[in-house]
């Protein structure tokens, strides 16, 4: 099915260019001091066979194999094609993206796995994997040190800053406006899949300790929002505004300046200025955004330099050793003890909110979009984000190895980054209403439908059904609020794994509308909103796969790189 | 005569900062039931229900909309045409009452110069953390024209009410004339007939039992 697509413009489609997406470590790979500090990952020669491997064998062979959809004779096969292509030392990504199109396999770990190399974040070369991990993890955990523990030190001993300075530089002033940031993000995150009790249990990943000054252990973040809504009424109009006395933002011995734009909303410089700043999906854009690091912006160069540094390469390396013997010391696996804990029993302990060193998942998930929206001021955080966020934890927090599970936070946080740098222009307000933005992703769903079924479109023009009332939602969260968890996977699997990756979900929704068209055709407008806003559950995800595929090879003039 | 069995069709909107409770109501208006726990609007969500005023029975068409910021552009789209616009802020949070002049902005320009607004100031069962006193609030909304309750989707308090007593100040205006139907955005569709050409007291309908 696959190769009849025109690959024309395709180069960033086949192999994975993780400069354009996520923010590269600069870890040489070759002499690298953590190499060996990091857990995650077997040495190669460890991957390549033995039945004996320890937890950290992505795959194991030994593992119970629970296939959920196809015959158990052509799942095993498939299993068996999978676990072949994953051990190869060099993992072919084109043939890994071809089989994952059909849905990856349901085996333990898997599908965390295969996300990590489809959403770039792991390199086909497994001999770089532990270094490329190494690197990552401990630029994630300088992100968490320069957001999270040291961020508003700047002009702190400035005479002229005090809390009711409403100078928009003023450290105070950046203080509040995270603080309501955080408070958005706080109530949100504990609504994020609330039917899956993983997220209101405890975390077995200890709370991440700073690697500067004394290594306390960071702050709880929901700990802060109790503490701002306590103490300070601030709003945006400055009607009100009450000092916080019983918070200082912390001194921080170096000066950053950090995040100047973080007034311009609209601005989503951190993700590669010369795509956003177009309108359009230009090729051109994109291919030059292809060569500049995705976050260009000097914050980055500040942040990712000090890696190199014998000077930080000793506290990365220090902050490894800490994590890993908490790692070790944990041994239970964590899916387990997700499950087990009684919904009572967590709520009564964690929504006392943030205190020493344990967390339940949903504090993760917070601490990931608050570094996210702090590093990527031009999108910052836009309600839904943690929708997307949610599923791809689940699965990383999950993974039945805990050498992976233990790092879900940063290679969540990574994978995430992927994701919202393909599907950004959706959430930048601006470009709501231009081809690249999520207007013109509407707009195109309509006339796409218009081509495949005149009869329905007209149907649903002549109803006032317009797209916004129903497909703003299916993508924006891609699909994560309109099916059960698995389908979701299901769908994400394609999606993640398609050539025309997200231009994909242009294609689903209209198989999503096209396989309800009877009950569209039958019903008035009010019958079809309803129907199209809580999608009929008895439609089974692979029907709607396949004829997402099928449209996509009958309709490629719908394809993004000919818009 | 079509088989409809409601005679009008009122298009509402929701409107207000995000978590002041817009979902719930909506979700308690038309299930009864409170749900705490419901994922954040994106976009728009819609719902519906019966209700019946002065003998009429009336679809109210509800479009909840996203309180974010972000989402302001795609909301908007919402206000066009609507009947009723509930604007809602949080009695425990003032920021939310604070904003009301902005939503009130946004709902006078977007909107048509008929549209109902009405106020609500929800999560009254929280009465221990009340930032906004019912005296201030009352004051706004006679300085702007307003009708104005204090609710709680929670526990359903004056949650009916205030969707009713909407439809009931549309439909006398309606009755009086002050509302006209064949406007492009009324908000209002009546099902009974084709759209009206003449006054409205010519459906048999339309005037019973209504002495205003
Ligand atoms: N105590 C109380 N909580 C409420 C009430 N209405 C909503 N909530 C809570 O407020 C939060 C936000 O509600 P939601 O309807 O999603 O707000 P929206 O963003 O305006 O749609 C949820 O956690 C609800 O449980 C209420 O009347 N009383
Ligand atoms: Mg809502």
């Amino acid at each position: 099915m696959s190769d009849s697509q025109p690959n024309g413009n395709g180069s960033d489609e086949t192999t994975p260019s993780p400069s354009i997406v996520s923010p590269q470590p600069v870890v040489a790979d070759g002499a690298d001091p953590l190499t060996h500090a990091v857990l995650a990952v077997p040495p190669p020669a460890a991957a390549a066979g033995t039945t004996s491997a320890p937890a950290s064998r992505p795959i194991s062979p030994a593992a119970p194999v629970s296939n959920g959809s196809a015959p158990a004779a052509a799942g095993r096969s498939r299993n068996a094609e999978f676990e072949a292509l994953l051990e190869a030392p060099v993992i072919d990504i084109a043939k890994l993206r071809e089989l994952s199109v059909g849905g990856i396999p349901e085996t333990p770990g898997t599908r965390s796995l295969v996300w990590k190399l489809l959403l770039d974040f792991l390199p086909p070369d497994r001999e770089r994997w532990p270094a490329v991990l190494a690197g990552r993890r401990a630029l994630y955990s300088n992100f968490l040190d320069e957001v999270i523990v040291n961020p508003y030190a700047a002009t702190a001993t400035a005479q002229s800053d005090h809390p009711l300075n409403d100078n928009a530089e003023s450290k105070w002033g950046e203080f509040f406006k995270d603080n309501e940031m955080l408070e958005q993000i706080d109530k949100d995150v504990r609504r994020t899949l609330t039917d899956i009790s993983l997220f209101q249990s405890i975390s077995h990943v200890p709370r991440p300790t700073s690697k500067t000054g004394t290594g306390i252990t960071m702050e709880s973040l929901c700990a802060r929002v109790d503490r701002a809504c306590l103490s300070t009424t601030h709003s945006e109009g400055g009607v009100k505004k009450k000092a916080s006395t019983s918070y200082t933002p912390q001194a921080k011995s170096k000066p950053v300046a950090l995040f100047q734009d973080d007034d311009d909303d609209d601005d989503a410089s951190l993700f590669g200025g010369s795509s956003t700043s177009t309108p359009t999906k230009q090729k051109a854009a994109k291919t030059a955004s292809a060569d500049s690091a995705p976050f260009k912006n000097a914050v980055l160069a500040a942040l990712i330099a000090p890696v190199d540094d014998p000077k930080t390469a000793q506290a990365l390396d220090a902050l490894d050793l800490s994590r890993s013997s908490a790692l070790s010391s944990s041994t239970s696996s964590l899916s387990s003890s997700s499950t087990e804990l009684s919904k009572s029993n967590t709520e009564s302990d964690l929504m006392t909110r943030g205190a020493g060193h344990q967390e339940a998942h949903w504090e993760v998930v917070e601490r990931i979009l608050f570094v996210f929206a702090k590093l990527n001021p031009g999108i910052a955080y836009v309600q839904g984000m943690n929708e997307i966020l949610g599923p791809l934890y689940y699965i990383f927090a999950t993974d039945r190895s805990s050498e992976w599970a233990d790092h879900c936070e940063a290679d969540a946080f990574f994978c995430f980054t992927t994701i919202m740098a393909e599907t950004r222009d959706n959430f930048i307000k601006h470009l709501d209403d231009t081809v690249a933005g999520i207007g013109g992703s509407m707009k195109q769903l309509m006339d796409l439908t218009l081509a495949i079924d005149p009869v329905l479109h007209a149907a649903m023009v002549k109803k006032n059904v317009q797209p916004t009332f129903f497909s703003f939602r299916w993508i924006t969260l891609l699909f994560s609020q309109e099916f059960k968890l698995p389908d979701v996977f299901r769908l994400w699997d394609s999606i993640f794994a398609h050539k025309l990756r997200f231009g994909f979900v242009l294609f689903i929704c209209a198989a999503m509308i096209v396989s309800v068209r009877s009950r569209l055709l039958a019903g008035e407008f009010a019958d079809c909103i309803k129907l199209l806003q809580n999608y009929p559950p008895e439609i089974d995800i692979r029907t709607i796969t396949t004829l997402a595929e099928r449209l996509a090879i009958k309709w490629p003039q719908f394809r993004p790189q000919f818009i | 005569m079509a088989s409809y069995n409601y005679s009008y069709i009122f298009k509402y909107i929701i409107i207000g900062d995000m978590g002041v409770g817009k979902s719930c109501l909506l979700h308690q208006f038309t299930e009864k039931k409170f749900l705490p726990d419901c994922p954040h609007t994106i976009g728009v969500e819609f719902g519906t229900r019966i209700i019946e005023v002065n003998g009429q029975k009336i679809k109210l068409q509800i479009w909840d909309t996203a309180g974010q910021e972000r989402f302001r552009a795609v909301t908007r789209s919402y206000y066009r045409g609507a009947a009723g616009a509930l604007m809602v802020y949080d009695v425990t949070r003032r920021s939310t009452y604070n904003h009301l002049s902005s939503w009130l902005t946004d709902a006078r320009n977007l909107t048509n110069p008929n549209t109902t607004i009405f106020l609500i100031g929800n999560k009254s069962d929280l009465e221990s953390q009340r930032d906004v006193t019912y005296e201030e609030a009352k004051k706004f909304a006679d300085d702007n024209g307003l009708t104005f309750l204090e609710a709680s989707a929670k526990t359903g308090a004056n949650v009916e009410e205030s969707f009713i007593e909407t439809a009931k100040t549309i439909f006398q205006n309606i009755q009086n004339g002050s509302l006209d139907l064949n406007a492009a955005e009324s908000g209002v569709q009546q099902k009974t007939q084709p759209a009206p050409a003449v006054d409205l007291g010519d459906k048999p309908a339309a005037n019973s039992g209504c002495g205003c």
